[in-house]
């Protein structure tokens, strides 16, 4: 037994060293470690108040960006009526990662019982979230997933998740625009941060959905900006005009890309799918300029959130499980 | 050696020759990119066509605006790295009153440049018709006059926003904050004696944290369809051009153009034959205020819309114009024409590399190294020069 494992090793080492390392998945492809435990809708409902009055803090990747505005105002009031404080902190820019992680690291220092925290870095925030566990600080990790290859060799456990699943969010988006297109055609693709673990969930289930029936000529990063997704997808679609829809992993891109479109002449012509149904995307909704948007709730992430943290806090759920909110796909 | 190709000898065909290369320089760069992604013939068939062309110029249409006030800035050897979020800033100051009530210290804030204009106004009064007065007692008149009319205009401001003031005061309130937001960076420099890297820095997180706190965060939405219109097509293209022309003429044909290259130029010269270095230097950071906020609501009309996100990164792109237009960042040498070529050239760069198919993640290094080889070209041929 040993023996044999040495001889797999050897081999695995002789063909590291000739350049032929067995397949190995993209980082970013790590499956959870295994698949948590989920917690359901009623449990956490049945968490109706703190049996202290403990402090969280919820970190969010920045105020900038009006996704979060509706997870702190949800966790705000939840925290309130469950008799807890919340603090919210976060760095004005959401590029700023070693920022999140002082604010851990001084949340930790201060000493809270909860920390709630949207990583702006998957792997990056690991060891100021290991040194708030290693204080007995429960950590509970919003929307963007904390790397779970990353958590496992620092040796963190992760008190709870509560977020979407953006991978299945982004094959609901795949879906839409397979019906939308009838089955085939051409489509382009406008990703978000190369490397964010949201970004490449939401492409990994578009590209999951359409492959195979509909073809993906042009992609490319536009980094969640408004401004950056019209000067691109102008170029884009001067460079493959038969080009038919288009998914923008955010919305905010998608409202880039729709001026580009109006400006080519080409209203209507082109599907456009976004994702978040953030409010300025309504008109374009019920205009017909946006076909759909896949909304994840993140008023439900905090207001979870904070059940969940104080659940945990209480002894009323068990570490370590996991809920996702609701997606829903808005086509007016 | 710089020192040299900034005072070209008494020899006037060096000096021409020497202009005339400053001159063609950054269209030759220009050139060069556009030929060489025309080797390429998907660019070829599409960037050539008269549909596409006025693209890279809607593209280009915010950097140029503010590669205009940062030209002024560079050319008195200072930096403005706040011009990003002073457009974020003054987008979200345009939609709030437009749209809703802008939280007090918008109102304030722009309120400054007015009053800041006439108290000045007073104080040249006060010296030409009351002679005999301590500079004291003038610098506390011009005081209890600003504070004032800060107040009484802030005030008004806020008054008529009350419920959505309508598109005039909009771009009234975003104009003067961005001039605002120049001003307060020119005193910090000049008066303060900060270095301009640090002032402007600060300046950079300051006007960016207002922006999400006068929001939370959200974006601005709604704005009238009338705005719309500025944002696209000739109108835009039309604004670029307009500030850019405003800006060359401003800053090769006037006596506020001339003194602030002689500052960039040689400050001690400039301070010693009597040019009031404070003074141009604080126009220019409020020139470079106003092109901030003049690109703020090109961008907010646009999309219909102020984010609060807007701007991220745009001083770095308005300085890669100024430099690739063949501007020393050492000062006294800059040319608005130029900045307009070397925003052209980065919108160019930028379009190419999505037309030819590179993916993203190498965009970054060509970009960069454009910049970089531009740069060295440009200080190979003063080192020969010189």
């Amino acid at each position: 037994m040993v023996r044999r494992f040495a001889i797999v090793s050897a081999t695995l080492a002789a063909m590291a060293m000739l350049g032929c390392t067995p397949e190995k998945k993209p980082v970013a492809d790590a499956p959870v470690a295994a698949p948590a435990e989920k917690v359901t809708t009623a449990e956490l409902e049945a968490v109706k108040k703190a049996i202290k009055p403990y402090k969280l803090a919820l970190v969010v990747k920045t105020r900038n960006n009006p996704f979060f505005d509706p997870m702190i105002k949800a966790a705000e009031s939840q925290a309130k009526a469950l008799g807890a404080t919340l603090e919210v902190q976060a760095p004005p820019q959401e590029s700023d990662k070693e920022l999140q992680f002082s604010i851990v690291e001084n949340l930790t220092a201060k000493g809270v019982d909860a920390i709630l925290i949207a990583p702006a870095d998957s792997k990056g925030i690991v060891p100021a979230l290991k040194r708030a566990a290693d204080k007995g600080i429960t950590v509970i990790n919003l929307d963007n997933r904390v790397d779970a290859g990353a958590a496992a060799s620092a040796g963190l456990a992760l008190a709870g998740y509560v977020g979407a699943d953006n991978e299945e969010g982004g094959r609901l988006a795949g879906q839409a625009m397979l019906g939308y297109l009838g089955g085939y055609g051409k489509v382009a693709i406008l990703e978000g941060i190369r490397g964010a673990d949201n970004a490449e969930a939401r492409k990994r289930g578009f590209e999951s959905a359409v492959s195979g029936s509909l073809e993906i000529v042009a992609r490319d990063t536009a980094e969640w900006d408004t401004q950056k997704a019209y000067a691109k997808f102008q170029s884009m679609l001067a460079a493959h005009p038969e080009v038919k829809g288009l998914f923008c992993a955010n919305d905010k891109m998608a409202l880039g890309a729709m001026k580009a479109i109006e400006e080519t002449g080409r209203r209507g012509e082109i599907v456009v799918v976004g994702y978040d149904n953030i409010p300025e995307i309504r008109p374009y909704l019920s205009a017909g300029d946006l076909k759909a948007t896949i909304e994840q709730h993140p008023d439900l992430m905090g207001r979870y959130g904070v059940l969940m943290a104080v659940g945990v806090l209480d002894g009323v759920i068990p570490r370590g499980r996991e809920f996702l909110v609701p997606l829903e796909i808005i086509t007016k | 050696m710089s020192h040299d190709a900034r005072y070209p000898s008494a020899c006037s065909r060096t000096r021409w020759a020497d202009s005339f290369a400053r001159l063609v320089r950054p269209w030759l760069g220009l050139a060069l990119v556009c030929a060489g992604f025309s080797l390429h013939p998907k660019f070829l068939q599409t960037f050539w066509t008269q549909d596409y062309l006025p693209n890279i110029l809607q593209q280009a249409g915010t950097n140029i605006v503010v590669a205009v006030g940062m030209t002024f800035v560079i050319m008195t050897g200072g930096i403005d790295l706040s011009v990003g979020s002073v457009m974020a800033l003054c987008g979200v100051a345009l939609g709030l009153a437009t749209t809703a009530t802008p939280p007090p210290f918008i109102a304030y804030a722009a309120a400054v440049p007015p009053a800041f204009i006439f108290a000045a106004a007073t104080v040249a009064l006060l010296r030409r018709f009351v002679a005999a007065m301590a500079v004291q007692a003038r610098a506390g008149i011009a005081a209890a006059v600003g504070l004032a009319l800060v107040v009484v205009i802030g005030m008004a401001i806020t008054r008529a926003c009350s419920a959505g003031a309508g598109l005039a005061m909009g771009l009234g309130v975003a104009l003067s904050l961005g001039v605002c937001c120049g001003l307060f960076n020119g005193l910090v420099v000049t008066r303060g004696s900060v270095p301009p890297f640090v002032a402007t820095l600060g300046m950079l997180t300051a006007a960016r944290g207002l922006t999400v706190y006068a929001t939370d965060g959200n974006s601005v939405s709604g704005l009238p369809e009338a705005l719309g219109h500025v944002g696209q097509g000739a109108p835009l293209i039309a604004v670029a051009l307009v500030c850019t022309a405003i800006g060359a003429l401003v800053l090769t044909r006037t006596r506020m153009g001339r003194y602030i290259t002689a500052i960039g130029g040689n400050e001690e010269a400039a301070r010693l034959s009597g040019v009031n270095i404070a003074l141009y230097k604080t126009i220019a950071y409020s020139i470079s205020g106003l092109t901030a906020a003049i690109a703020a609501i090109v961008l907010t009309a646009k999309f219909r819309l102020a984010d609060t996100g807007a701007g991220a990164n745009a001083e770095l792109s308005a300085i890669a114009a100024v430099v690739i237009g063949g501007a020393s960042l050492s000062g006294g040498q800059a040319s608005v024409a130029g900045s307009l070529v070397g925003a052209l050239t980065i919108a160019v760069l930028n379009a190419g590399l999505v037309l030819v198919g590179i993916p993203d993640t190498l965009q970054g290094v060509i970009i960069g190294a454009v910049i970089i080889v531009t740069v060295l070209i440009d200080q190979l041929q003063r080192r020969s020069r010189g």
